[in-house]
């Protein structure tokens, strides 16, 4: 090998690589953080950012730290036989009663301690220390099992798991086809990258020669072939797999021609270079962030479905909001109507507009007219209760299609405030009621003093017409004033009580009635006019209230909407 | 696995409204493997059975094979090796299953080693056994896992199992489950550990584990055996002295069998049984919203909005009464009668007339709400779903929450155009044949139609607002202000009480039509399950059809 070429180019490499994985580190946190939080809800993504700067921390110091080698198989396999023939003493117990290891066994050099935070972990550990210098960086784990009765072991191993750089997995021609290990290994890829896998097929020498007639070589070629078929079925193409047998290279007797104990120790048991051992931590820190990348890219998928469910929603606002529109003019209407009412019922009557004869004429109209429907009298603004049931209508319409959108839950709650009947109805309240408040105050009849004057010279003229005419009346002839006065006062009096008399009042009755008529039918007209024009104000008004509110509602949707959009597109 | 006879699965989507649903699936196709073995079972007759279970590579095909004296399984280091079902019988035996539907007999080719859906049948040469048959069985614990299913099943078959394990797999949490799970079941178990020549120890630590699992005094024996080299002829005399020692004293197997049949059977039903309660429940819930709503629907359809009603329809007929002023009908008479001779085509004003009564249909279309029905049908859905979220997750919750189940606003609003554009035509016949029968009145058609226009729309929301006994309220109050008694006897009273009343039930039934259809809907789902559940009442049946 050329000291120059490769080796500056794997650097090279080495170094992009690292610089990549960064990036996307740094990439990966940008979008968690910009992640909407009714998404991603902030527990989750300070989860998710703390791991990721664990990630960062550890690809800083990928090179200088050791390298953790942990041995993982069912019980019984031969994990600690294996770590005490790499020892060369007995340094782990191994026994054929099943099961037997129950804490993680650590083997490091006593110029490397055990890292702090390992040891933090409440794990059972014992640990022991060696002092051969050419495996220095290594630090050995023999693992409890994940198979047995005893529960825990796994829950141990799990655990620990995350710990290790390099992963030996050992089985053994009775063991490689269970379903446990098969298990197992899946999880473990979900942290670890398979590229930092070693398998181990160990008690080969427990192969028996007569199962095969075509010979031992055969027999054992026929187990790795099949063993590799069911790794490479989980995934793992062209895997490692070192078949050997610990306990004869343990003996230290002659070592059978196909047990590759030799090549596994000088694979495992050996000195790593620094780049080594960057290479294998770097591996496993990208199947880490290809772990994240996933966890985001289903977050992604949920934000995508909720873009999606929030367009039909929008299609039911948009459709259902159009049917309740009309039920919002109606009652509206009734507002109005109640507003109208309180002023006639108020100010009409008892402040008089109108008076004389035609007051008495309304009077007797509306008692005796058209019966006027006894009105429970209510605030105009208790009117506004019957909004109620429009935003319950809607908050159904909605609710109905939300059932019905698969979205996680949190999400669901999330924007069911949005349409909430009563936040929804609270906004429109408070606009409506100041609405209402104000349009009573202008629902006046604004030409009364007008009318009164009119109605007053009218009725008023009549009677000094009737006297005027009284003719003859004014021409007595009286020295004094008071005398004058007493004359004509007794000359109409005996007019009056004439034919004649009884005519003129009569024209008089007919006239004021006839004015009186004038008048009332002057100002219902007039004070219809004006309750039409206000009705269709007030209809008009609250109905473009309702459409503020429906289009605050659809803004909000639509935001959110592009607010998902602009972070799934985020790269 | 094609055409594998065993694992033929039916598949069926129950509704799944309770838990023991997403079970019924797997319990129904274990029901039907034991029929099946059920029928073997009964070809076998009184035979003593002894079935090899146990861990993948644990020895069993080794063993089964020195049980029968001959080498029938195939042992080997490929793990698993045994892939179907091994059934060792007597040679008088052997000739029995040869037309038996899923059997395979071996004669020459040994060793066999399985197939997957077969049972594979060999004659065993074994003196001592002769009346045996032995079961060679794939494992309980490999990746392969329709071997776990078939493997638990024939357990079934046995009068004696021995259970293999080895030194390397006897604490195996798999299979310490398989084995506790079969003795609460079985009192007739041998467990082998396989491999090992620790004997005592072994056989310690074995027996303290099934002291854990309670299981101790139903394991008829512990044995250590060591099928390599030297050992074999020593541990196979083990094997045989414990078949011996337990021969005559086990023989339930038939009576297990057919007790577990008829258990998953009867669990099988009462999953079905609880499932058609709580679809019929479910129904029934249905039913009763959609009343509900219906009832509430119509108890909003307020008095105010009778009111604005009165309001609108007295409006408008002033406005008729305005328009065709009251002195001019008396009037345009005698000019018809001057103008009788010369009047060949209907007259300006009857066309008119009807003209204006088309205008007026449009209207009231435009007043008519139907949000009312709108509101309706999405308060009964939203009801409906609610109540669905009670349920597991399942089949029929997501298919009653499909989009195309729900009614959308536009299929709503044009129902109810619908139903009421022939609400009117109805109406326009009853009206012209009432103006036919009183052809005196002609020239007041128009006042008359007016007003029977004004009931109509009255009687809608009588009816809406409160029924029948309204519907008599809201037609004086209408009718008194504008015609003497007198004129409205002219108009048939009668009839239009009549025609009111249709009229308050036609409304009512198109209104109701609307909230009946989405419920109907909503049953069309349920009464598809109803269908499937009946068919699945008998599984026993229904795995023998499966099976002919
Ligand atoms: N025949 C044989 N036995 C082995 C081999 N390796 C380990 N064993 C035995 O397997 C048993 C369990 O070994 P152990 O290392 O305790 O397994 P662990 O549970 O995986 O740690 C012991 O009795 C060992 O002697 C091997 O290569 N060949
Ligand atoms: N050393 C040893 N090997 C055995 C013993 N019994 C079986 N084997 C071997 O274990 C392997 C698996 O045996 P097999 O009978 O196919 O196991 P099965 O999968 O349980 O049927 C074969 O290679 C046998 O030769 C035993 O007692 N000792
Ligand atoms: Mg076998």
């Amino acid at each position: 090998m050329n000291s120059g070429g490769p080796l500056s180019c794997a650097k090279m490499n080495n170094f992009k690589f690292s610089d990549e994985l960064k990036e996307k580190l740094s990439g990966l946190e940008a979008k968690i953080n910009k992640a909407p939080d009714w998404l991603v809800p902030p527990v989750e993504k300070s989860r998710m950012t703390s791991k990721i700067e664990e990630l960062k921390e550890a690809l800083k110091r990928a090179h200088e730290e050791v390298l953790v080698v942990g041995f993982l198989g069912g019980t019984g396999v031969g994990k600690s036989t294996i770590m005490n023939a790499l020892a060369g003493k007995e340094i782990a117990s191994t026994d054929y009663r099943r099961p037997h290891t129950e804490s993680i066994l650590i083997y490091h050099h006593f110029n490397k301690p055990v890292p702090e935070e390992l040891l933090l972990l409440d794990l059972p550990f014992k640990v022991f220390e060696h002092s051969v210098d050419t495996v220095k960086s290594l630090m050995f784990c023999d693992m409890p099992d994940f198979d047995s009765i005893k529960p825990q072991h796994r829950t141990t191993v799990l655990n620990f798991l995350e710990k290790l750089d390099l992963l030996v997995w050992v089985v053994s021609p009775e063991k490689y086809a269970d379903q446990a290990f098969y298990l197992f290994l899946k999880e473990a890829m979900q942290i670890k990258n398979p590229k930092n896998f070693f398998f181990v097929m160990n008690k080969i020498d427990m192969v028996n020669p007569a199962d095969e007639p075509s010979g031992r070589e055969r027999t054992i070629s026929l187990v790795l072939e099949s063993f590799s078929g069911y790794l490479s079925e989980f995934g793992i193409k062209e895997p490692v797999i070192f078949p050997i047998s610990a306990k004869d290279a343990f003996s230290g007797l002659f070592l059978d021609p196909f047990n590759q104990w030799k090549l596994f120790k000088n694979a495992v048991y050996r000195e790593w270079t620094s780049k080594e051992i960057q290479a294998i931590k770097e591996a496993n820190i990208e199947q880490e962030i290809k772990r994240i990348a996933r966890d985001l890219k289903d977050l992604s998928e949920v934000g995508q479905r909720t873009v999606d469910s929030l367009a039909r929603y929008m299609e039911v606002i948009n459709d259902f909001g159009v049917v309740l529109s009309r039920k919002v003019r109606n009652l509206a209407r009734n507002c109005a109507l109640l507003i109208i009412d309180e002023y006639l019922e108020n100010s009409v009557l008892e402040g008089g507009v109108l008076f004389g004869p035609g007051a008495l004429l309304h009077r007797i109209l509306l008692r005796f007219g058209s019966k006027r429907k006894e009105r429970k009298l209510e605030a105009p603004e208790g009117c506004l209760e019957g909004f109620k049931e429009v935003f319950k209508q809607l908050e159904n319409r909605i609710s109905s299609v939300a059932y019905t959108v698969k979205l996680p839950a949190e999400i669901k709650d999330e924007f069911s405030r949005l349409y909430n009947r009563e936040f929804l109805w609270g906004r429109f309240y408070n606009e409506a009621e100041t609405y209402l408040d104000l349009s009573a105050v202008r629902f006046k009849w604004n030409h009364s003093l007008l009318f009164k004057v009119a109605q007053f010279f009218t009725y008023f003229g009549l009677v000094v017409l009737f006297f005027l005419s009284m003719g003859q009346a004014w021409t007595v002839k009286e020295s004094t004033f008071s005398k004058f006065l007493l004359a004509v006062f007794l000359k109409c009096f005996e007019r009056l009580f004439s034919l004649d008399g009884f005519g003129a009042m009569m024209t008089l009755g007919i006239l004021e009635l006839l004015a009186g008529i004038y008048f009332v039918l002057k100002f219902r007209k007039s004070l219809q006019g004006l309750s039409q024009k206000f009705i269709e104000t007030v209809e008009h008004e609250i109905v473009s209230l309702w459409e503020k509110i429906l289009q605050d509602l659809r803004e909000q949707i639509k935001a959110k909407q592009k607010e998902a959009l602009s972070w799934i597109s985020h790269e | 696995m094609d055409s594998d006879y065993f694992f033929h699965r039916i598949d069926i989507s129950l509704p799944g409204l309770t838990t023991g649903a997403n079970n019924f699936s797997y319990l129904l196709n274990r029901l039907c493997i034991l029929l099946k073995l059920q029928t073997l079972k009964d070809h076998m007759g009184t035979d003593p059975c002894v079935v090899f279970l146990g861990g993948t590579g644990t020895g069993k095909s080794t063993i089964f094979n020195y049980v029968c004296g001959k080498e029938i399984s195939i042992t080997g280091v490929e793990r698993p090796k045994t892939k179907g079902v091994i059934m060792a019988v007597s040679e008088k035996k052997c000739s029995q299953f040869s037309d038996f539907p899923f059997v395979k007999v071996y004669k020459n080719t040994l060793p066999v080693q399985g197939e997957a859906g077969l049972f594979s049948i060999v004659t065993h040469r074994s003196n001592i056994f002769h009346d045996y048959i032995f079961v060679d069985t794939p494992d309980l614990d490999s990746v392969i896992e329709h071997h776990q299913d078939l493997a638990e099943n024939l357990f079934y078959l046995a009068d004696i199992v021995f259970f293999v394990l080895s030194e390397e797999k006897y604490a195996d949490l798999k299979l310490i489950n398989y084995l506790s799970n079969f003795a609460k079941e079985h009192d007739c178990i041998v467990v082998i550990v396989n491999k090992s020549s620790h004997e005592d120890s072994i056989v310690h630590d074995v027996d303290s584990l099934l002291s854990v699992h309670n299981i101790r005094d139903r394991v008829k024996g512990i044995v250590v055996t060591s099928f390599s080299e030297y050992a074999c002829s020593r541990d196979f005399k083990k094997v045989t002295e414990k078949i011996l020692e337990l021969d005559g004293n086990c023989l339930a197997s038939d009576n297990r069998l057919r007790k577990k049949i008829q258990l998953l059977n009867s669990e099988l039903e009462t999953i079905i049984d609880s499932e058609h309660r709580e679809l019929t429940n479910l129904k029934d819930r249905i039913v009763e919203l959609e009343n509900q709503v219906f009832g509430r629907a119509i108890e909003s359809h307020s008095e105010e909005m009778l009111e604005r009603m009165r309001l609108i329809v007295q409006s408008k007929i002033k406005e008729m009464y305005s328009k065709y002023d009251i002195f001019s009908g008396p009037r345009r008479f005698i000019k018809s009668i001057i103008s009788f001779p010369f009047r060949i085509f209907q007259s300006d004003e009857s066309r008119k007339a009807s003209k204006d009564r088309e205008d007026f249909d449009d209207e009231i279309l435009s007043y008519v709400d139907f949000s009312v029905v709108a509101e309706a049908v999405y308060t009964f859905v939203r009801n409906v779903f609610d109540i669905l979220e009670d349920y597991p997750h399942n089949s029929i919750v997501s298919e009653l929450k499909k989009d195309e189940i729900v009614l959308t606003e536009s299929e709503i609003s044009e129902l109810v155009t619908k139903g009421l554009k022939d609400l009117f035509s109805w109406l326009k016949k009853e009206f012209d044949r009432l103006q036919k029968g009183i052809p005196k009145l002609k020239e007041l058609g128009i006042y008359s139609t007016m007003i029977l226009w004004a009931i109509f729309i009255l009687s809608i929301e009588a009816a809406v607002g409160g029924g029948i006994s309204l519907f008599d309220a809201a037609l004086d109050s209408v009718l008194t202000p504008f015609i003497s008694k007198g004129a409205v006897e002219l108009f048939a009273r009668q009839d239009v009480h009549r025609i009111g009343r249709e009229l308050i039930k036609r409304y009512r039934e198109l209104l109701r039509s609307i909230t009946t259809l989405q419920r109907d809907r909503f049953l069309k789902v349920i009464k598809n399950y109803e269908e499937t559940l009946d068919e699945l009442r008998r599984p026993i049946e229904l795995c023998k059809n499966e099976q002919f």
